[in-house]
């Protein structure tokens, strides 16, 4: 009876239209993290960041240098404040259209980020809509406080430094492929195209010339 | 000759030509930032035997990532609150602010596994394995305590 019950429920939830496309960009060990570095730049620069996120017209992510995670950007109580703003549009897998998304920054400081600082580091609105949204989300919100700082608002610069006391098993992995290939992959097609296309081609031609003969001797 | 065979030859050897033009005519990451910056020095990575290759740029951050990823389309990028990150094959560059200021940024060129421990922090769990810490929000700000 439990188990029929709990299959119900589970078949519920599974599709409740709408569902799917319920839910949130970001884990809440990311937002913890981004929400506690937006709160150390906030100290550093007295600044204060936060980013929301509605998916489908309703909030999805949301999260502040003030009150952390979960919850968005305050309306009141900061001197100077930016924060990011996205609409994420999913459209159900029967429709007609596509995802979308829009972003924007809401700033009072003097010479705000704007959103072309954002493309300039190679994120766009498409990003949020794409497989590796969560990753862009949070480096588009975690590059508010660099981006307040380079502009002219009298912000310093959150300080970098190497890390110390690297765990020794940790390391990179997945290496990445050719930065050849990635570079340049359209000219080596496009040239590796060339150089099989001649040899091909002279194939074709000289068959047919044959066959013509052929026929022609045949006649 | 025939006509065909001229025409093949034609088509093939253009291919070839294009294919040594691309070959040769590639510079890396290394080399492209080699040409565009101007170098100040090394600096030492803690725990970390290989030293990083220091660049300063004019520009600040967002300009000179995308200056370079222009040049070069890195194979994964973050950005955080510090700078920006670029992984390619075998390299790893961060552009970070230039502590004195004045709108400039910092270039710096590791090798995969140096750029990865240096930026541990910032790229860990992302682009490898990252063993640190998990926490709460602690807050931060004035009279946060932190």
């Amino acid at each position: 009876m439990i188990g029929r019950v709990l299959a119900v429920l589970l078949a519920v939830t599974l599709f409740v239209p709408g569902a799917a496309s319920a839910g949130t960009i970001l884990q809440p060990a990311d937002e913890t993290e981004l929400a506690q570095a937006l709160a150390d730049a906030q100290e550093d620069q007295d600044v204060c960041y936060g980013w929301s996120v509605n998916i489908n017209g309703v909030v999805s992510d949301a999260g502040s240098s003030v009150d952390g995670p979960g919850r968005p950007p305050p309306d009141a109580g900061c001197g100077r404040f930016a924060t990011f703003l996205a609409e994420v549009s999913y459209t159900c897998d029967s429709c007609e259209g596509e995802d979308s998304a829009s972003i924007s920054i809401e700033s009072n400081l003097p010479d705000p980020p704007k959103v072309s600082d954002l493309e300039d580091l190679g994120y766009g609105a498409g990003d949020l809509v794409g497989e590796r949204d969560d990753s862009a989300l949070l480096d588009m919100v975690g590059a508010l406080p660099l981006l307040a700082a380079q502009r002219a608002n009298n912000v310093p610069n959150v300080e970098y430094a190497p890390a110390t006391g690297v765990p020794a098993k940790d390391g990179p992995t997945n290496s990445p492929g050719s930065d050849l290939l990635r570079d340049r992959w359209f000219l080596l097609v496009l040239f590796g195209g060339l150089l099989v296309f001649g040899p091909l081609w002279f194939f074709y031609k000289k068959g047919q010339e044959q066959l013509s003969m052929t026929t022609t001797a045949k006649e | 000759m025939s006509r065909h065979l001229l025409v093949a030859l034609l088509l093939s050897g253009a291919g070839i030509l294009g294919l040594v033009f691309v070959f040769t005519s590639h510079k890396s990451v290394r080399e492209s930032i080699a040409d565009r910056y101007d170098f100040v020095g090394t600096e030492a990575v803690p725990d970390d035997k290989d030293r990083t290759l220091v660049y300063a740029s004019s520009k600040p951050v967002s300009a000179t990532a995308k200056e370079i990823a222009g040049d070069h389309k890195p194979a994964e990028r973050r950005t955080t609150e510090a700078g920006a990150f670029l992984r390619y094959k075998e390299d790893i560059v961060s552009v970070v602010p230039d502590p004195a200021g004045g709108g400039r940024s910092r270039v710096l060129v590791d090798d995969e596994d140096t750029g990865y421990r240096r930026n541990y922090l910032f790229v860990g769990g992302f682009w490898g394995t990252f063993s640190g810490r998990g926490e709460s929000f602690r807050g931060g700000g004035p009279g946060a305590g932190k």
